[in-house]
């Protein structure tokens, strides 16, 4: 292989930490953020129930996202028993430890927000109606007069492109107008259907499972890796080669039981925000992202933890250019999925499916939705092309910077535009126009946002920096760790 | 197909990766432009022991995937609101989102298409005849010999100095190599 002489082992600055650095504290960084933001949500969260929720749930999948990268990489490293990886895998494994801490935020949603998050919790769901003896005579003249104001009325019979009392709908066409009325849930044939898996019984154990099943793995994964640290590497040679194999060996069916948890957690969290919809590529979306802001995060701390003179040799330029090709190929990946799922959903145009995009393509959302398309994919692609770019640190962190701000646009416009268009549905109820127009075209973003994201980042940031902390930054003792260390890209 | 006795340039031999990477090092020191490396398997940084400049091969690339894409598109908008219109699925003319999958495959086809050509063209590849293979143990190139050649046109080239520069980096055997 190579043709030069193979580095001395690393020690000393190179892979530890000075525990009275800033890094050193960063978990108390961390617990102190979780303190003041969750502290803080806590407090104002009586003001807007609703809001407040679909901000925790946007700020805990952003954390999750970090967590659960940082565990499918470990995971996926070992079963393809991967070698230029090695020197990188402790910070995925200070990410997964994130898990357990930042789940609970996932158990408190599950245990304390279901209600103001998710409409199949609830006795009586809307519905959408044209029938005057259901609406009334003044409700539908209301509606009209709303329509009329708002340049979207239109004729029966008559031949335009919008229609709808809040958003643009082609399958409408010629209708007259609608209104929205409370009815039974059993009456609701589509979440009557779902009702099997969407109820909040198997709801709440399935989050605890999911919470037990991937803190578990995370934990075992991250208990073996640290103990290798503490062996000898020449009298316990045998001891950490078995550990090695036994990562190995539990890889795989710990892939199975990722995958599912992240699939069916997306599912319950996120997708069942509009129970009438569903796209069975949903995990996948997720997993894309995730998988996306992890290589970005780990790259962001790797960059900076060799700018703080750590790693210096151990974590190359070659390293930060596979980290960035991930980032580049990941970004394509996010893209395809993201695509696909809009694609067929378009293609086909049924309105159960259409409408989740239609009340994210109506008024101020539109533009948030622009910028996840580009600033999710197009500015990302062309900022990662060349190889230049990804083998410089400087730039590297800008480019993770801006993808990890990325991935919470992302979760705020899976989250909030179905809290918006709760809140619409429950106005037009109401028959109060005013506050159905304005909370379905206006983006809000308050306090509440900022709190529960500085919140469920500090918990991630602690559990992460608890273990940058108290464990050597590579490991150490891996049997191929120094291969890994002169790993080159041709 | 050429003159006889014409010399195309000196060919070192050596015999394993360490060496030839020295080697490079010292005939890239020595200021030599148009010369090469022949080795039976990729040896790492040997571009770089070597002084080589990055490839412009992801430029043609690129130009490539954009004109492919950008084609692609063209091609569809084209089709489906002015040469042929006709109402499908009771979508728009214009439906573009309809036109993306056509549009990246295009773009992918047409990278490849550059970077396959491309690397042929930069390569200046196919060749049906070159000089060095008139040196019967460059055969051993493709098995477990490695090969520095530098050719006449060098500017630096000169019989002598050339010759004992390759041997004093270890060659096993220096040759001139008829064109």
């Amino acid at each position: 292989m190579g043709s030069h002489a193979t580095k001395p082992p690393p020690s000393g600055k190179q892979i530890e930490l000075d525990k009275s650095s800033l890094w050193g504290k960063l978990w108390l960084i961390g617990a102190g953020m979780a303190a003041a933001g969750l502290g803080g949500w806590f407090a104002m969260k009586g003001h807007d129930e609703g809001h407040a929720w679909s901000a925790l749930l946007t700020a805990y999948f952003f954390a999750w996202a970090l967590a659960l990268g940082g565990l499918f990489f470990v995971i996926v490293q070992h079963l393809v028993r991967a070698q230029w990886s090695i020197t990188v895998r402790r910070t995925a494994e200070h990410m997964s430890l994130g898990i357990p801490l930042v789940g609970l935020v996932g158990l408190l949603i599950a245990f304390g927000g279901s209600h103001s998050l998710y409409e199949w919790t609830h006795d009586e769901v809307p519905f959408e109606t044209t029938d005057p003896a259901i609406c009334g005579e003044e409700a539908l003249a209301k509606a009209k007069a709303h329509q009329v104001e708002h340049g979207h009325g239109i004729e029966p019979g008559e031949t335009v492109d919008h229609d709808g009392p809040l958003y643009k709908r082609s399958w409408v066409k010629g209708e007259p107008v609608s209104c929205f009325k409370l009815r039974p849930i059993e009456e609701d044939e589509m979440i009557s259907a779902k009702r099997a898996y969407l109820n909040e019984g198997s709801f709440k154990s399935r989050a605890i499972a999911f919470y037990l099943l991937l803190s578990g793995l995370a934990i075992m994964f991250w208990r073996w890796s640290t103990a290798q640290d503490k062996l000898d590497p020449e009298k316990d040679r045998e001891k950490i080669l078995k550990i090695s194999v036994r990562a190995r060996y539990f890889a795989a069916p710990a892939l199975i039981i990722f995958a599912m948890s992240l699939t069916f957690g997306a599912f319950d969290f996120l997708m069942s925000l509009d129970p009438h919809w569903f796209s069975t590529i949903f995990g996948v979306y997720i997993f894309a992202g995730s998988s996306l802001t992890m290589f970005s995060f780990m790259a962001l701390i790797l960059t900076l933890l060799r700018k703080s003179g750590h790693l210096e040799g151990v974590v190359t330029p070659e390293h930060f250019h596979d980290l960035g090709k991930f980032m580049f190929g990941f970004t394509v990946f996010w893209a395809y999925i993201g695509f696909s799922q809009y694609f067929l959903i378009w293609y086909a145009d049924i309105p159960e499916e259409t409408q989740w995009f239609a009340y994210r393509g109506h008024g101020q959302w539109l533009y948030v939705s622009l910028a996840v398309v580009f600033g999710r994919f197009v500015v990302p692609w062309f900022g990662l092309l060349r190889r230049g770019w990804k083998r410089n640190m400087n730039y590297l962190i800008f480019a993770a910077v801006f993808i990890i701000a990325m991935e919470y646009v992302d979760m705020f416009w899976l989250v909030q535009p179905a809290h918006a268009h709760h809140a619409a549905v429950a106005a037009m109820i109401n028959l109060d126009f005013e506050t159905a127009h304005a909370v379905s075209t206006h983006v809000h973003v308050g306090a509440l946002d900022a709190l529960a994201l500085l919140g469920t980042f500090g918990l991630f940031l602690s559990a992460f920096g608890w273990s940058l902390a108290n464990s050597k930054l590579i490991p150490i003792n891996d049997p191929r760790i120094r291969d890994a260390i002169n790993h080159e890209n041709f | 197909m050429s003159k006889p006795n014409q010399p195309f340039g000196m060919l070192a031999e050596y015999t394993t990766a360490r060496e030839i990477y020295h080697a490079c090092e010292s005939v890239r020191d020595a200021g030599y432009v148009r010369w090469d490396s022949h080795t039976p398997f990729p040896v790492h940084n040997l571009d770089k022991a070597m002084g080589l400049r990055p490839s412009p091969l992801p430029w043609i690339v690129f130009a490539a995937g954009i004109s492919g894409a950008s084609l692609g598109f063209l091609l569809q908008w084209w089709v489906s609101t002015i040469a042929y219109p006709i109402v499908v699925h009771g979508k728009p003319y214009f439906s573009y989102q309809a036109f993306v999958p056509v549009t990246f495959e295009l773009g992918i086809l047409f990278s490849a298409f550059g970077a396959v050509l491309g690397m042929l063209g930069l390569n200046r590849l196919p060749q049906w005849y070159h000089s060095l293979f008139n040196a019967p143990k460059f055969a051993r190139a493709t098995d477990d010999r490695f090969f520095i050649s530098i050719e006449v046109s060098d500017p630096n080239y000169d019989p002598e100095k050339t010759r004992a520069l390759l041997e004093s980096t270890g060659a096993v055997s220096v040759e001139e190599v008829e064109d």
